[in-house]
């Protein structure tokens, strides 16, 4: 808009007045009138407004009065009235249209909807304006036209000779051309009234009534009204904006002209020329439409706009001025220089866009520091294009986007990205410095989230522990290859430590993982770590230092042994002899033995010299043992006997005896201040006293060394039953029990070392089962209120023809019934009683065989020593109160068993 | 540490009576025995321990089933449960139903020390 338009803004309040002008102002030159009476007189000046707003409600005259004398008067009808009204009364709103009001505005005002109301009615009347002078020129074209049909008219005779003339120019005229009685029955149509206007067929609406041109009857009768004093006057009737109607029923808008065709002779008909309009009436609304919105956008848009001429402001909008806090209209006329801090600036910018401008582009951009009002600097991205490219005189429009924040966060986005760069490759080198320092550490760092991935960075020390990278694999097969236990453990106790948000509760999760595991011949200590990504593992060999520990329990071990080999020297040697036997022979000498004999005989070994604390006799009999077990019964004396000689016994054997002899000596039973025989030499000293015995020629005073000479070898069988003290204390504490000192009750009896050596030695068996099986763990007991410390007592006693031992525990006592099922369920037959039950082979109620128990041959080999003394062995079972295993071995000379 | 009033729950008098002398001996105090799971959500409520020792394996109701029942009630309980070694499973359960820590039987003075240092430590 320019400024060369006035609004007279009519109110009895001040304060809308004060609010309506400042909405306004600056856009349009304002006058102002308290009532409707001065409001008159300023509509009526020679200078009078283009858009009157004005208040409904007014002391005096009201604004309905004051807008029907507007409308009243032809010198100020033309104005807009729109009126201001203190609220939405639909009845009030009517009657200000009925008076003429062009449109309606409510209070509370807001601004740009008042200001864009005003732009849409000041471009209406313009725009209504243009269209009248239009028009105008196109009704000077129709009176002529109407002269010409009225000379026709006149030379009626002479036109209907030349009517085919007529006719094709009718027929051919762009305008609607009809004839109607005076009763109004179409007589006569043109083509383009027919077909174009009405939408009818050729020649179908003669005849017919011309209401068929209107919506309605009324509107018929109203037109009919309207024109025909008119006419009946000789004059011409037009109308405008008359609303027509096609023969599909649409409206349109039309102008239309009528006429007499004889003056004098009203019976000749009217005719009448049309004219659609409704596309023109469309392009004038969409056109004033267009302009409001321009301006709209011009006003409010986001960017400054600047319009200049010869760097001058011709025009600037409202968010320019915010931008650069002026007032509106401050900045009319003057040079652009306010926006520069200097000449020099001004000028350069100057130089430059016209330069730019001239050489062709249709815009140019630049960002450029500008100046406030107020002296404060912003930074405006500016765009200017040339009104017409093709003349520059006609000005420049410049766009102002202020840009102070946006370049700003882009300085504080490159900066940040800059420091994020710096921090970036400080940790990188951090991370490598770290790396380095975890690669020399000795100790392997891995991680790994929930699913157990390894991640790919780890120290390097991790492969040579594991023995491969770790990268990408599953840490759990990783630290736990042999064990699917501690794998599933693993897997869980992780899931559980990653899901928890406490730290001590994530490492309370992974305590419960294996600590320790085996690795390719490595001993590995695990820690776990709960770190933000997962689990952290810190692996340690601790190979050597497991060797250590080994190595100080052989110790303790190999002191053990040299105890025994110092206090029970007959067993130790015996022992000894007996393995020597045994391997002396080779392989051939098995290949004769049943399976079930050499099993035994492995079996029993193995207790022995674990009882005697050697170190790898057991082991390796152990291992043969458990290989032998793998073997099917069908298989062959000489896999078995190349089983069990696939060792190299007589090694083993040295190897082990050489701890004694290191510490003893080879001559250790010497340095006890003890005279020692050999078995060969006791032996034939004892062969020697009993032969002297028998002969007549030893005197009385000898007979009592001769017959202590003739059983030299004989050893006390309580000091015998003593030595197992030890080994059951040893049972107890691996299996957690506990067992008090072990009793020995009777008489003490001497017995010979080769004949008793087996069975004395098979008692191991009884002794480990009466713990293992027998004695309760201490809960078990206390519950059942015994003494938490089991009793294993040992009872000897003799008659003239048999000697009686009994080996009592005061456990629980055999579960016969779980036996029998057992025996059952392995398919084995079960004997007819209890002591012929627990010796049947292979029967044990341990799951696990270990190195102490569980072979369930134990008691068969027992039995066995005991019937190869021509003896028995019974057991006895009492529930809840303990097993007793008892000995009758008859008594015989031949044995040296005599009172001690 | 100081001395922290105790509950023991265990349904082997031994084991209690082992527990008693044990905690004695580390300085704390045993205010309250239970021989069930079900009997120690009531004992609880009575004395209000510092901190509870709880056997897994019960009748009536496990050690993990009366875990469960203080900590919905007291869930500042402080409650170590008691297992044997190989039992790793059931003390993830546990855990989970709330206690604190966790002991391996057989029960020694150390361990039992350790764990209480790390229970009673941490911020409920």
């Amino acid at each position: 808009m320019t400024t060369s338009e006035t609004v007279l803004i009519v109110d009895g309040s001040p304060r809308n007045i004060e609010v309506l002008s400042a909405v306004l102002k600056g856009y349009f030159n304002l006058k102002v009138a308290g009532d409707g009476s001065r409001a008159l007189a300023l509509a009526g000046d020679a200078d009078k407004p283009d858009l009157i707003l004005l208040a409904v409600a007014m002391p005096g005259m009201s604004g309905h009065d004051v807008c029907r004398r507007l409308k009243a008067n032809e010198a100020t009808a033309g104005i807009p009235v729109i009126f201001v009204a203190a609220g939405a009364d639909v009845d009030e709103e009517a009657r200000g249209f009925d008076v003429g009001a062009a449109d309606y505005i409510h209070e509370p005002f807001s601004p740009p909807i008042v200001l864009a109301r005003v732009c849409t009615h000041l471009a209406l009347r313009k725009a209504r304006a243009d269209a009248e002078r239009t028009a105008g020129e196109s009704r000077v074209a129709r009176t002529q036209a109407a002269r010409a049909l009225d000379q026709l008219h006149k030379t009626k005779e002479a036109a209907e000779q030349s009517s085919k003339e007529l006719e094709t120019l009718l027929e051919n005229a762009w305008i609607g051309v009809f004839i109607i009685t005076p009763d109004r029955i179409i007589r006569r149509a043109n083509r383009h009234c027919e077909e174009v206007i009405y939408g009818w067929k050729r020649g179908e609406m003669i005849g017919k009534r011309s209401r068929i041109f209107y919506r309605s009857e009324e509107e018929f009768d109203e037109f009919g009204r309207n024109a025909y004093p008119h006419l009946a006057a000789g004059e011409r009737y037009l109308t405008r904006e008359a609303v027509f109607c096609r023969k599909d029923g649409t409206p349109f808008l039309a102008q239309a002209v009528g006429s007499l065709i004889d003056p004098s002779d009203p019976s000749r008909g009217t005719i009448w020329l049309v004219n659609d309009i409704t596309e023109r009436k469309a392009a004038e609304r969409r056109l004033s439409q267009a302009l409001a919105e321009v301006e709209i956008i011009f006003q409010y848009a986001s960017v400054g706009i600047l319009y200049v001429l010869d760097r001058n402001v011709v025009r600037v909008n409202k968010t320019f001025e915010a931008m650069f806090g002026y007032s509106s209209a401050e900045l009319i006329g003057r040079t652009t220089r306010f926006i520069y801090e200097s000449d020099a600036a001004y000028e350069a910018a100057g130089r430059e866009a016209q330069a730019a401008l001239a050489a062709g582009a249709s815009c140019y951009k630049v960002d450029t520091t500008a100046h406030r009002k107020d002296g404060s600097d912003l930074i405006c991205e500016l765009v200017g294009s040339l009104v017409d490219t093709k003349d520059p005189e006609k000005g420049a429009i410049w766009l102002f986007s202020d840009v102070t924040e946006l370049r700003h966060a882009q300085e504080q986005l490159r900066s940040a990205k800059e420091a994020a760069e710096r921090a970036t490759d400080a940790i990188r080198v951090k991370s490598e410095q770290v790396a380095s320092l975890l690669d020399n550490s000795g100790q392997g760092f891995l991680s790994f989230g929930g699913d157990l991935v390894v991640e790919p960075a780890y120290s390097r020390a991790c492969e040579l522990m594991l023995g491969r990278s770790p990268a990408g694999r599953a840490a759990d097969d990783l630290l736990f290859p042999s064990d699917p236990r501690a794998r599933r453990l693993m897997r869980d106790c992780v899931a559980d430590a990653i899901g928890e948000s406490n730290p001590g509760d994530k490492s309370m999760f992974l305590s419960l993982v294996p600590s320790e595991t085996r690795v390719g011949g490595r001993t590995l200590h695990i820690d776990y770590i709960p770190i933000e990504t997962g689990i952290m593992v810190v692996l340690s060999d601790v190979t050597d230092e497991r060797a250590l520990a080994q190595q100080v329990a052989r110790e303790s071990r190999r002191l053990e042994m040299i105890v025994a080999a110092v206090t029970d020297g007959g067993d130790f040697f015996s022992a000894i002899d007996e393995f020597r036997d045994f391997i002396k022979g080779g392989a051939a000498a098995l290949q004769s033995r049943t399976p079930a004999s050499v099993y035994r005989a492995i079996h029993t070994f193995k207790g022995t010299f674990n009882q005697l604390g050697f170190y790898h006799l057991p082991e390796e009999l152990h291992a043969v043992e458990t290989a032998l077990q793998a073997q099917s019964d069908e298989a062959g004396g000489e896999l078995l006997a190349a089983t069990v000689f696939a060792k190299n016994w007589t090694d083993l054997l040295d190897w082990d005896l050489r701890t004694v002899v290191d510490a003893l000596g080879a001559d250790f039973l010497a340095r006890r201040g003890v005279v020692t025989l050999s078995p060969e030499q006791a032996q034939r000293y004892e062969r020697l006293a009993a032969r002297l015995l028998r002969s007549n020629h030893v005197g009385e005073q000898d007979r009592d060394p001769l017959a202590e000479l003739s059983i030299i070898r004989a050893v006390s069988l309580r000091k015998e039953l003593g030595y197992y003290d030890r080994f059951i204390h040893r049972i107890a504490a691996a299996l957690d029990k506990d067992v008090g000192p072990l009793v020995l009750e009777g008489e003490d009896v001497r017995v010979n070392p080769d004949t008793f050596g087996p069975l004395l030695r098979s008692l191991g068996h009884v002794f480990r089962n009466a713990v293992d099986h027998g004695i309760e763990d201490p809960e078990t007991r206390f519950a059942a209120g015994k003494n938490e410390a089991g009793t294993i007592t040992c009872r000897i006693s003799r008659s003239s023809k048999t000697l009686r031992l009994e080996i009592a525990d005061d456990g629980g006592g055999i579960d016969e019934g779980a036996l029998r099922r057992r025996a059952a369920a392995l398919g084995v037959a079960g004997g007819a009683g209890l002591t012929e039950l627990v010796c049947v082979d292979g029967l044990s109620c341990r799951n696990e065989v270990t190195d102490l128990s569980g072979r369930g041959v134990g008691m068969a080999s027992v039995r066995a020593a005991a019937v190869k003394l021509g003896g028995d062995m019974q057991v006895i079972s009492r529930p809840g109160q303990g097993t007793s295993v008892k000995f009758e071995i008859p008594f015989c000379d031949d044995w040296k068993i005599r009172r001690f | 540490m100081s001395k922290l009033r105790v509950m023991v729950v265990d349904d082997s008098l031994l084991a209690i009576r082992k527990l008693e002398s044990l905690l004695t001996e580390l300085g704390h105090e045993v205010v309250k025995t239970a021989t069930s799971g079900a009997a120690a959500l009531e004992a609880y409520r009575q004395c209000k321990p510092d901190l509870v020792t709880m056997d897994i394996t019960m009748p009536e109701m496990d050690g993990i089933e009366a875990t469960r029942a203080i900590v919905a009630e007291f869930a500042d309980a402080r409650i170590i449960v008691v297992t044997s070694m190989g039992q790793e499973a059931m003390v993830r359960t546990a855990l989970k139903a709330g206690a604190k820590g966790y002991v391996l039987k057989p029960v020694r003075a150390d361990k039992v020390a350790e764990m209480i240092g790390k229970v009673a430590t941490a911020t409920p």
